[in-house]
C-alpha cells in the first residue's frame, strides 16, 4: 500500500513541475506539441524509474561522499540509452527534442529524486516514486502542450513519427507561431501556475515547496 | 576574428541560453530574487561555462573521437563538469576564502544548470574549433548573466509592488521572463554575417 | 588515503559497467540509425532526380574544383540510370533569415532543374519555414537558367512575409545548378 502512496503523490500533490517547481526547462521545451510532450515525459520517466531502481538497490554500496558522481553516472547511462533508442526508433521526435535529450541528465527532478528518495528508501518504493514523479512530469507537460499546440499551429496531436496529421481546431491563419517559441513556454507555464494557485489557493504551500527546493539545491 | 565576434554576439543576444534556448530556468528563477546573489551567480556561471566549454572540447576531440567512444559523450561530459566544479570549489576555497564566501554556494548549483552541459553539447554539434568553443562558452555565460542580472533588478522592484496573490513569486517571474524573451526575439532578425560584412 | 582508493575503485566499477552496457546498446542501435539515414538520403535524392536509379558520390576534391571554391557546398552525386549519367545532385547551404537553409537540388543533363528539397532550416515557423513546403519547393522542378523571385522579374513565387528566406533558397538553388552544370561538363 505504501508503494501506491509513493506513486500517487508525484502525480499532483507533489507534482515536480507544478508543486515543486523543478525541471522546468524540459517542460517548456517539449510542450510545443502533445506528441513531443508525451515523448519527453516518457523518456524522463524511463530514466527516473531506472535510476531510482539502481540507486536504491546500490545505496548500501555507494559511500556518502561520492554519492553525487555515482548518481550522475547512473543517470547519464540511462539517458544515453534513451538517446540512442530514440534516434533509432523515433527519429523525428529525436530531431525536435535535439540537444534536450542528453540534457535530461541535468533535469533536476531526476537528481532530486535520487538524492531525496531513492538513496534513503527501498527498491519497490523507489520504483513507485520514480514512476509517480515521471508520470506527474509527463502529465504537467501534456497540460502545457494541450494549451500551446492548438494556439501555435491550429491543430492538435500532430505526430510525424506515427503518421498522425493532427486534428484541426482553428484555421492555420489564426495560429500564433510565437507560442511555439520560448516566449509561449514561459507565458503558458506562468499562467498555468497562477491559475493553479488561484484555484486551490495554495500559493503559500507552493512557496514553501519552492523555498525547500531552492534550499536543497544550494 | 570577425567570425569569433559573431559567435560571441550570437550566443549573448540571438541564441541567448536562457531566453532563446530555455536552458537554466531553475537557477535563473531561483537566484534572481536578490540582486547581490544574482551578481555572484552570474560571475560563477561565466567562469564555469567558459572553462567547461574548453575542457569538454578537449575530452571530445582528444579522447572520445580518437577512441571511437562518441556514445559516451553525455556520461563523460557531465562527469567532467561535475569534477570541474568540485575542483574550482576547492581551489577557490584555498586561494581566496572571501571569493569562496561569495561564489561557493552557487558552484554546486551550477552542475545541474543545463546551460553548462548544453554549451558543451552544442559546441560539438556546431563543429566549433577550440577557440570558437571557448568563445561560445564565454558568450553563453555572459548572455545568461545579462538576463539574470536584469531579471534580479526587475524583481527587486516587484517586491514593493502590489501583485495579485496567485501571481506572486514564480508565476509572475515566468511571465516577466516571457516578456524579456519576446524583446530578445527582436535580435533573431539580425543578420550578423551581413552586419560584419562576411 | 585508503578511503580515497576505495572511492576511486567504486566509481571506476560503476563507470566501467556503464561504459560496457552503453557499448552494447550502441552496437545494437547504430546499425538501425545508419540504415535509416541512408534510406532517408536515398529517398530525398530520388525525389530531386526521379530519372536516376543509382547515385554515385563525387569525391570532395572533384567537387571543390567544380564549385570554384564557392562557400556552403556540402556534397554532390551523379545520378545514373542503366549505367549512363542522367543528371547531378548537389547539396548546398544558403543563408536564410534564421540561419542556414540546407537543400538538395537535382538537375538533368539538359540543365533543367528536376527538383529541390529542403533538408534542414531554422526559419521562422509559419513564414520562412514554408520553404520546406510543397507550394514553394515544387516550383523549382522544370525550371532552367538563372532563377529569381517574381518580384524581381523572375519565375519563382516568393513566400509573402519571408523575402529573405525565399531569396536565400533561390540563391542556393542557383548555386547548386551552377555546380551541377560544371560537374556534368556543361
Amino acid at each position: 500500500m505504501s508503494a501506491f502512496k509513493e506513486f500517487k503523490k508525484g502525480l499532483w500533490a507533489e507534482s515536480p513541475t507544478f508543486a515543486m517547481l523543478i525541471g522546468m526547462c524540459p517542460a517548456m521545451i517539449s510542450s510545443t506539441a502533445v506528441s513531443n510532450a508525451v515523448g519527453m515525459g516518457l523518456a524522463a520517466t524511463f530514466v527516473l524509474v531506472f535510476s531510482n531502481l539502481f540507486i536504491s538497490a546500490l545505496r548500501n554500496m555507494i559511500p556518502d561522499k561520492i554519492r553525487i558522481p555515482c548518481f550522475i553516472v547512473v543517470i547519464a547511462t540511462f539517458v544515453t540509452i534513451v538517446d540512442l533508442s530514440m534516434a533509432a526508433y523515433l527519429p523525428d521526435l529525436h530531431r525536435i527534442l535535439g540537444v534536450f535529450v542528453p540534457l535530461i541528465v541535468v533535469n533536476c527532478i531526476i537528481l532530486a529524486r535520487a538524492e531525496a528518495f531513492a538513496y534513503k528508501n527501498g527498491v519497490v518504493d523507489s520504483i513507485a516514486d520514480g514512476l509517480g514523479m515521471g508520470l506527474g512530469f509527463t502529465l504537467a507537460v501534456i497540460i502545457l502542450a494541450i494549451i500551446r499546440e492548438p494556439i501555435a499551429t491550429g491543430k492538435i496531436l500532430y505526430a510525424k513519427d506515427f503518421g498522425f496529421e493532427g486534428i484541426k481546431l482553428i484555421p492555420a491563419k489564426f495560429a500564433a507561431a510565437l507560442v511555439d517559441k520560448p516566449v509561449g513556454g514561459f507565458m503558458t507555464l506562468g499562467f498555468v501556475l497562477a491559475s493553479i494557485n488561484g484555484i486551490t489557493s495554495r500559493s503559500k504551500k507552493a512557496k514553501q515547496a519552492s523555498a525547500a527546493c531552492a534550499a536543497k539545491e544550494v | 576574428m570577425k567570425e569569433l565576434f559573431i559567435i560571441l554576439l550570437s550566443t549573448i543576444l540571438v541564441n541567448n541560453y536562457m531566453l532563446a534556448r530555455i536552458m537554466g530556468t531553475c537557477p535563473f528563477i531561483g537566484v534572481s530574487n536578490q540582486f547581490d546573489t544574482a551578481m555572484g551567480m552570474a560571475a560563477a556561471v561565466i567562469f564555469v561555462m567558459s572553462l567547461a566549454a574548453a575542457v569538454t572540447w578537449m575530452v571530445q576531440y582528444y579522447l572520445l573521437v580518437p577512441l571511437g567512444l562518441g556514445f559516451l559523450q553525455t556520461v563523460s561530459f557531465i562527469l567532467v563538469i561535475a569534477a570541474l566544479v568540485q575542483l574550482i570549489e576547492m581551489i577557490i576555497l584555498k586561494m581566496s576564502p572571501t571569493l569562496y564566501r561569495a561564489l561557493g554556494i552557487y558552484l554546486p548549483l551550477i552542475t545541474t544548470n543545463c546551460a553548462v552541459l548544453g554549451v558543451a553539447v552544442i559546441n560539438v554539434r556546431e563543429g566549433y574549433n577550440f577557440i570558437q568553443a571557448v568563445i561560445s562558452g564565454t558568450g553563453g555565460g555572459i548572455g545568461f548573466s545579462l538576463v539574470l542580472i536584469a531579471m534580479a533588478a526587475l524583481r527587486e522592484k516587484l517586491n514593493t509592488a502590489p501583485i495579485a496573490k496567485s501571481f506572486q513569486g514564480f508565476p509572475l517571474a515566468l511571465i516577466i521572463t516571457a516578456q524579456m524573451a519576446m524583446a530578445f526575439l527582436g535580435f533573431s532578425g539580425f543578420n550578423l554575417e551581413k552586419l560584419f560584412g562576411l | 588515503m585508503r578511503d580515497f582508493i576505495r572511492y576511486g575503485a567504486i566509481l571506476t566499477v560503476i563507470c566501467v559497467i556503464s561504459g560496457v552496457s552503453l557499448a552494447f546498446v550502441y552496437s545494437k542501435t547504430s546499425v538501425i540509425i545508419e540504415a535509416r539515414q541512408a534510406k532517408e538520403a536515398m529517398k530525398a535524392m530520388a525525389v530531386v532526380l526521379p530519372s536516376a536509379t543509382d547515385f554515385e558520390p563525387i569525391p570532395a576534391i572533384e567537387l571543390s574544383a567544380a564549385s570554384g571554391g564557392a562557400q556552403g557546398v556540402v556534397e554532390a552525386y551523379l545520378g545514373k540510370a542503366a549505367g549512363s549519367t542522367v543528371g547531378a545532385i548537389v547539396k548546398v547551404e544558403s543563408a536564410g533569415y534564421g540561419g542556414m537553409i540546407t537543400m538538395l537540388v537535382g538537375m538533368d543533363t539538359q540543365g533543367v532543374c528536376q527538383g529541390m528539397q529542403v533538408i534542414s532550416q531554422s526559419e521562422t515557423p509559419g513564414l520562412g519555414a514554408n520553404v520546406k513546403e510543397e507550394p514553394f519547393y515544387g516550383q523549382f522542378a522544370g525550371k532552367k537558367g538563372v532563377l529569381s523571385l517574381v518580384k524581381e522579374g523572375g519565375q519563382i513565387d516568393g513566400i509573402s512575409g519571408a523575402t529573405i528566406s525565399s531569396k536565400g533558397a533561390v540563391a542556393g538553388v542557383n548555386k547548386a545548378l551552377n555546380i551541377a552544370k560544371a560537374l556534368l561538363g556543361m
